[in-house]
């Protein structure tokens, strides 16, 4: 039987825009690919922002792979809600990305590594440099946006720098913000493609909280969604669409892949008249 | 970093409590990234503001010679421009006028350099990176910040001092050898002190400041201007008010040891 990693229980928590979210009691368990939809924003960033360690709830008990989060109080914005040893299992990439935005991709990302394993680690802070080359590869970002400040990315380098952030430590749990927020057809693709290379075959954990339907399909096994206050399925992706959902999905693949078909056409247009 | 309720007092001394807990926490002086970090701020807060600095100073030089040169002359003249300098500049206006300065410069400049990385998402990634913001970016600013205030105070103070004795020279003779004797002499381990405390301790005042009110926004780009207000505003006032506390207590000192302890 797979392991509980998350588990809430009368959980309230404070969203960005400062509602009171009253969380039904869930749980989700080590290997699951869960995705947060729905139209209440509030709801989904407010138990995202928790998941990941990023804020305290008010009250209710929040368990995170056996550790109970602290409930909010004057520390909590100071310190880290997680262990070292949990924030190492987790991989976070934020829709915000938050690359240090005056250094290049390369420095932001080997800083952070030598950082979050510390300088006496004379082998890993030498390998800095390879782990974030390796990585960057691994999660499709070119050598030379590596050299980049994030202010000259494009979208899709930007978020795949930030799933390479997210990937660095090779995390067992990977959490991810509207991944495809802001991306065109050809960007999607690509970090859909990611998304697919990095997760097949293995027992990594995944959350996503997206407003992004077709993502959701393509990797999400199980979808909680949130309407209004309350949360109106949680299951799998078959199971809402034979509630009546699949008319709004096959609505957005069709628009989604109807862009890409034209761009390709317009593309093949152009390439012929050259 | 999301706001909560507290009062700013339980806010800051949370604030400080962490830094101190994180600072020991992540070792953070064994941290090469740190060091670089803090040698940044050193020559930010520091050596970029050197020229300014001199200018001030000679401004200051001058003006305390020159305002009291009549005094100096009905009074003795070159035996008390020793003491009165050391009695202006070092103990009051060095470390007074530099703090002003160096909020003006870098506390302002620190406060919108952190709120707008907040803004930016930038603090958010790092905590769910598993690093501390006040390890990475506060300690590194805290500790450049009050070095380089310090140095800033000394630069100023020698400026000050030689700008003063370059002046006096008009109104009295006075020997640069003498002039050094006497400045000796009107020096006390007291006052070193006091300097050190006056010069470190406002330095780590204005900068947890500045960091802390930098880090306190909700992460909306409009809250950047008025985190930076607010953060020089209050360094202003806690340099004032360090500043005057510890001449007050080193005044009150001076007069028991002179037995007119009942004046103060």
């Amino acid at each position: 039987m797979a392991k509980i990693l998350w588990q809430g229980h009368n959980l309230e928590l404070r969203a960005r825009s400062s509602a009171l979210c009253r969380m039904p009691d869930f749980d989700i368990k080590s290997g699951e690919r869960v995705a947060l939809l729905g139209s209440n924003r509030d709801f989904r960033q407010a138990l995202f922002r928790s998941m990941a360690g990023l804020s305290a709830p008010l009250s209710g008990r929040l368990s995170v792979d056996g550790e109970d989060l602290p409930l909010r109080n004057e520390r909590n914005p100071w310190c880290d809600l997680f262990s070292k040893k949990l924030r190492r299992k987790i991989g976070v990439s934020l829709e915000s990305e938050g690359l240090l935005s005056n250094v290049s991709v390369r420095e932001s990302l080997e800083t952070l590594f030598r950082f979050k394993y510390g300088d006496h680690n004379s082998g890993l802070v030498e390998g800095a440099s390879r782990v974030v080359e390796e990585t960057a590869l691994r999660v499709g970002l070119e050598a030379s946006a590596l050299n980049k400040r994030p202010s000259e990315l494009g979208r899709l380098e930007l978020r795949l720098a930030s799933l390479c952030l997210a990937f660095l430590t090779k995390p067992v749990i990977l959490l991810m913000e509207n991944p495809s927020q802001g991306l065109h057809d050809r960007g999607w693709q690509a970090l859909s493609e990611t998304l697919e290379q990095i997760l097949e075959g293995s027992q990594r954990t995944l959350v996503m909280d997206t407003d992004d339907w077709l993502l959701a399909k393509r990797h999400a096994s199980r979808w909680i969604v949130f309407e209004g206050e309350r949360v109106i399925y949680d299951g799998s992706p078959e199971g809402y669409m034979a509630q009546g959902g699949e008319a709004l999905l096959t609505e957005l693949e069709s628009e989604r892949w109807h862009a890409c078909r034209a761009w390709i056409e317009e593309l093949r247009k152009n390439l012929g008249a050259a | 970093m999301e706001k909560v309720n507290p009062s700013f007092a339980t806010f800051f001394t949370s604030f400080v409590e962490e830094l101190f807990a994180s600072v020991v926490r992540d070792r953070v002086l064994t941290r090469g990234d740190v060091r670089r970090v803090i040698a940044r701020q050193v020559r930010f807060t520091g050596q970029q503001a050197l020229r300014l600095v001199a200018v001030a100073a000679t401004f200051v030089g001058l003006m305390t010679v020159a305002q009291s040169a009549a005094q100096l002359q009905r009074f003795g003249g070159s035996q008390a421009l020793g003491p009165l300098l050391v009695a202006a500049i070092f103990r009051e206006l060095g470390p007074l006028l530099t703090a002003l300065i160096v909020i003006s410069r870098s506390v302002s400049a620190v406060a919108s350099e952190l709120s707008s990385m907040k803004a930016n998402g930038e603090i958010e990634m790092l905590k769910a990176s598993g690093i501390s913001p006040l390890s990475y970016l506060v300690f590194p600013r805290v500790a450049g910040g009050a070095l380089a205030l310090t140095f800033l105070t000394m630069h100023f103070v020698w400026i000050a001092l030689a700008v003063g004795f370059g002046v006096a020279q008009f109104f009295v003779v006075l020997p640069w050898n003498r002039f050094l004797v006497d400045l000796l002499n009107a020096l006390g381990p007291v006052d070193i002190l006091i300097f050190l405390v006056k010069t470190l301790g406002t330095g780590f005042v204005v900068f947890s400041l500045a960091c802390f009110y930098g880090l306190r926004i909700s992460g909306r780009h409009y809250e950047i201007p008025q985190a930076t207000t607010q953060a020089v505003v209050a360094s202003f006032l806690m340099a004032f008010g360090l500043q005057i506390c510890l001449s007050v207590i080193y005044y009150m000192s001076l007069a028991q040891r002179w037995g007119i302890g009942g004046l103060m």
